[in-house]
């Protein structure tokens, strides 16, 4: 097992590759009482056309099956999951992103129980006919409920708008109509062929002896055949263009809601010869010292009554292209709109104000691994986006500087938006 | 851990010192008994006072110097706690150890911010007074965005209207046009002398120091010895009401509302949590969940709501329209099953087994572990590992009886009128 020390802080990551392909991370703290594991298969709303190396042509599966694998999976032969870690009072739960499908455990007792039972219930697939029907009804809720909610929908509609081909245009569960095509057939062959250890990986953080997880997991695993494959997921040529540029929708609002979107090629700093994870990390300093709650936009917008709260600002990444949402509620939206492009045709960042937020990027380092949550989220996150733990964020932040960020920001100017706003229906 | 108390002659300091945690979280926490026409105005002060301050005198101000103190978090919460209220300002900052600043300077900040707010010729700061008022009109008409919430707050508004129960913590709309800056400042004036204060702080600190710093500077004169009620009495409805109302929601929202008749204060801080993590407080194992989502498709989520202090229990789900009478029919029937004792060892065990580790997760979050010490503090709650062993005791004949003591009151249907999105 290797021991990876997290630079400049105390922490340390293990890690351990098994001979069937799994990979195991693990950052312990025994400060804290409990543990947290992720069990996670590389498998998300946007592998929806794929093959294997034995395959001649793609499959097509329908959107939303990840989301509606995940929820079968509690299904076992003689009951559900839940049984067994209810038995042992562990907090259990799942979800599926655009990317991943994750199956979590939280608890502070029964570690091997839990840790066991988890590879388990995972790795076993039960999916009948009646299960899956009935599983329908209860997603078909689940999509309605969130049909509801307009934060959910200013992302969702914006990323419908921004993407031209990426699946991420598309409802992580699917819609209604994208469900009712799901087949058990699609359902064992999207099982069989991302369910494999060479395409899946555990996070286990908080109160944990890492060899005794690790020879837990071995052991689990020794007896249990697998058949990996070599996935191909059909490459997807995302254009620089959005799918539509503005649009409006009605819903049960009092405030306008507004998403402006920009979208970023990734190749457009190829000169820079820099890693994506700097990348990313230069373009989240640069947006939040621009609209975030220190800038002079957002003093201005608040003082002039154009917005009550601030600026919410979230970032993308895919493949090709970095998406920067800022979301806000005005009565305004045309002042907003103004102002943002304003901000963005005259970008300029002081060392006061870089210096400043390294400070706050290095604290929220520090402190994330008080949180065995965030520390277990933030390493999936690395596993997805760039394919690697990073080990050394403390030093990437000490090496921030104006120059490679004013380049950067040069890159900023004229870059594709689309704008949603959610109004209030009329009476 | 190390629990101290440190005493002023008008306020107490509460500290934890721990070596647990990298962060340091301190609350200065205003109570009294809740009142329905101060409510929007205790809303707005939450917002003012945590916004910026004489020496910050901007948002932006203050948040530059709470990133100057390494992207330290200052926020205020108002929650109700049955008939009273109860205003938290927190500071969540990193240990100044580890950064080798001076604590004093993180310890000043909050308590400079609350006592010395952008304030002339007693009124606030007039731009900041108008957003954040319109903030929170803003914030009370989202309402209409959380169908959930929304559907709970019609539900107990329908249920019970003439108690602090159905007092909606973000205010009305009506009560806006009222609040006056100067009004609102004889409101914080008012608050600063007449609500309790206490100060909690945990942390790996020197406590002895960070109370010294504390009583330096939060010069607090008045004494109170007022009374503060926490229970609610809410009226027992021998017939159950059943409303419908209209909303264009895309799923019809279901809630019920039961009251709890007479509970011991046993019952109130042991049986009644499991008798609700049972019933469907709990896993995603409960009698609702498997009622509603796992035996018949009809939802997404099913779950009861304990609400100790007003001695009530609201069960709420979201569903398709043609399913109301029989989500209502599975629903009542989860309730007999816990009347009539159908429940099973295990289901029993289970309960217990998951606010056991509900309970010990709460350990590992340092706003948690205060808030472990505000409810011992202020509602008498047992320590930790005797409320674990107590939850452990419970019994399947003190369920059967605590199940006796619930009458459903209220059913209320929000129908879903055209799909809400056009």
């Amino acid at each position: 097992m290797e021991k990876i020390k997290i630079e400049k802080t105390k922490e340390y990551l293990f890690y351990e590759k098994l001979n069937n392909g799994l990979e195991i991370y693990i950052v312990p703290n025994t400060n804290q009482k409990n543990y947290y594991i992720t069990y996670n298969t590389r498998f998300g709303s946007c592998n929806t056309v794929f093959k294997t190396a034995n395959d001649k042509t793609y499959k097509k599966v329908p959107n939303g099956i990840a989301h509606y694998l995940e929820h079968l999976m509690f299904n076992m032969e003689n009951g559900s999951a839940f049984d067994f870690f209810s038995k042992l009072g562990a907090s259990v739960n799942a979800f599926t992103t655009y990317n991943l499908t994750c199956y979590e455990v939280y608890s502070s007792t029964y570690f091997k129980e839990n840790l066991n039972y988890l590879l388990d219930y995972v790795g076993t697939p039960y999916f009948t006919t009646e299960l899956i029907n009935n599983e329908r009804g209860i997603i078909t809720e689940e999509i309605k409920m969130y049909d509801n909610n307009p934060n959910t929908e200013l992302t969702y509609s914006a990323y419908k708008n921004i993407f031209v081909n990426d699946n991420r245009k598309n409802l992580i569960s699917g819609t209604i109509e994208d469900i009712k095509k799901i087949t058990k057939e699609n359902i064992l062959d999207c099982y069989n062929t991302f369910y494999n250890p060479n395409n899946m990986f555990i996070v286990i953080t908080g109160n944990v002896n890492p060899y005794e997880a690790v020879a837990i997991i071995e052991e689990n695993q020794k007896n249990k055949k697998f058949n990996n494959v070599d996935i191909i997921n059909k490459e997807i040529i995302e254009p620089k263009t959005v799918n539509n540029n503005y649009q409006e929708i009605e819903m049960n609002v009092n405030t306008n809601k507004i998403n402006i979107s920009y979208k970023i090629p990734i190749k457009n700093f190829k000169k820079l010869n820099i890693s994506n994870h700097i990348l990313n990390t230069y373009i989240s300093i640069i947006y939040n010292i621009l609209f975030g709650p220190t800038s002079d936009i957002q003093d201005k917008l608040i003082s002039s009554k154009v917005i009550q709260n601030g600026i919410n600002i979230n970032k993308t990444f895919t493949k090709d292209y970095i998406i920067l949402s800022l979301t806000t509620e005005t009565d305004y939206t045309d002042t907003f709109i103004r102002l943002v492009k304003e901000t963005l045709n005259k970008i300029n960042i002081s060392e006061t104000d870089l210096t400043r937020k390294l400070k706050v990027y290095k604290s929220n380092y520090i402190l994330h691994f008080d949180d065995i949550e965030l520390v277990n989220n933030n390493i999936q996150d690395n596993l997805i986006l760039y394919n690697k733990f990073i080990n050394n964020y403390m030093e990437l932040y000490d090496s921030i500087n104006i120059e490679t960020l004013n380049e950067i920001t040069k890159q900023l100017k004229n870059i594709t938006e689309s704008i949603l706003i959610i109004k209030p229906k009329k009476n | 851990m190390t629990y101290k108390t440190y005493k002023t002659n008008t306020y107490n300091i509460y500290t934890i010192k721990t070596d647990k945690f990298k962060t340091c979280h301190m609350e200065i926490i205003f109570r009294n008994n809740i009142k329905k026409e101060d409510i929007t105005k205790r809303s707005i002060l939450t917002e003012i006072l945590v916004e910026n301050s004489k020496k910050y005198n901007s948002r932006r101000e203050m948040v530059i110097e709470l990133e100057n103190l390494y992207n330290s978090y200052f926020y205020g919460v108002t929650n109700r706690i049955g008939s009273s209220i109860l205003t938290s300002f927190c500071f969540d900052f990193i240990n100044p150890k580890l950064v080798m600043e001076n604590i004093e300077d993180f310890i000043k900040f909050p308590i400079e911010t609350i006592l010395n707010p952008n304030v002339n010729n007693n009124e606030f700061d007039i731009v900041t007074f108008e957003y954040i008022k319109e903030r929170v009109k803003k914030d009370i008409e989202a309402i209409i965005e959380d169908p959930k919430n929304y559907s709970i707050n019609r539900l107990l508004e329908n249920m019970c209207p003439n108690t602090e129960s159905s007092i909606n913590i973000n205010g009305y709309i009506e009560d806006l046009d009222l609040i006056t800056n100067s009004n609102l400042y004889d409101y914080y004036i008012n608050m600063l002398e007449h609500d309790y204060i206490d100060v909690y702080i945990i942390g790996d600190l020197d406590m002895d120091k960070v109370s010294k710093i504390i009583k330096d500077n939060l010069k607090i004169n008045i004494l109170k010895d007022h009374k503060i009620k926490y229970e609610v009495e809410n009226k027992i409805n021998n017939k159950t009401k059943k409303i419908y109302e209209n909303f264009n929601f895309s799923q019809e929202n279901l809630c019920i509302g039961l009251n709890i008749e007479n509970m011991s204060l046993y019952e109130k801080n042991y049986v009644a949590n499991i008798y609700n993590m049972i019933l469907g407080g709990g896993s995603l194992e409960t009698k609702l969940y498997n009622r509603l989502r796992n035996e018949n498709s009809l939802c997404y989520n099913c779950v009861s709501i304990y609400q100790k202090f007003d001695n009530l229990i609201i069960l709420h789900t979201a569903i398709s329209k043609e399913n109301e009478a029989l989500a209502i029919k599975l629903m009542k029937k989860a309730l007999l099953d816990m009347y009539k004792g159908n429940i099973t060892d295990e289901e029993l065990e289970n309960a217990k087994k998951l606010i056991t580790t509900t309970l010990n997760m709460s350990l590992d979050v340092p706003g948690r572990i205060i808030d472990n010490y505000i409810f011992k503090n202020l509602y008498g709650l047992d320590e930790l590992e005797i409320r674990i062993k107590n939850y452990n005791n419970v019994t399947k004949k003190e369920i059967i009886d605590f199940a006796k003591k619930i009458k459903i009151n209220t059913i209320l249907c929000i129908r879903d009128g055209e799909n809400g999105k056009n």
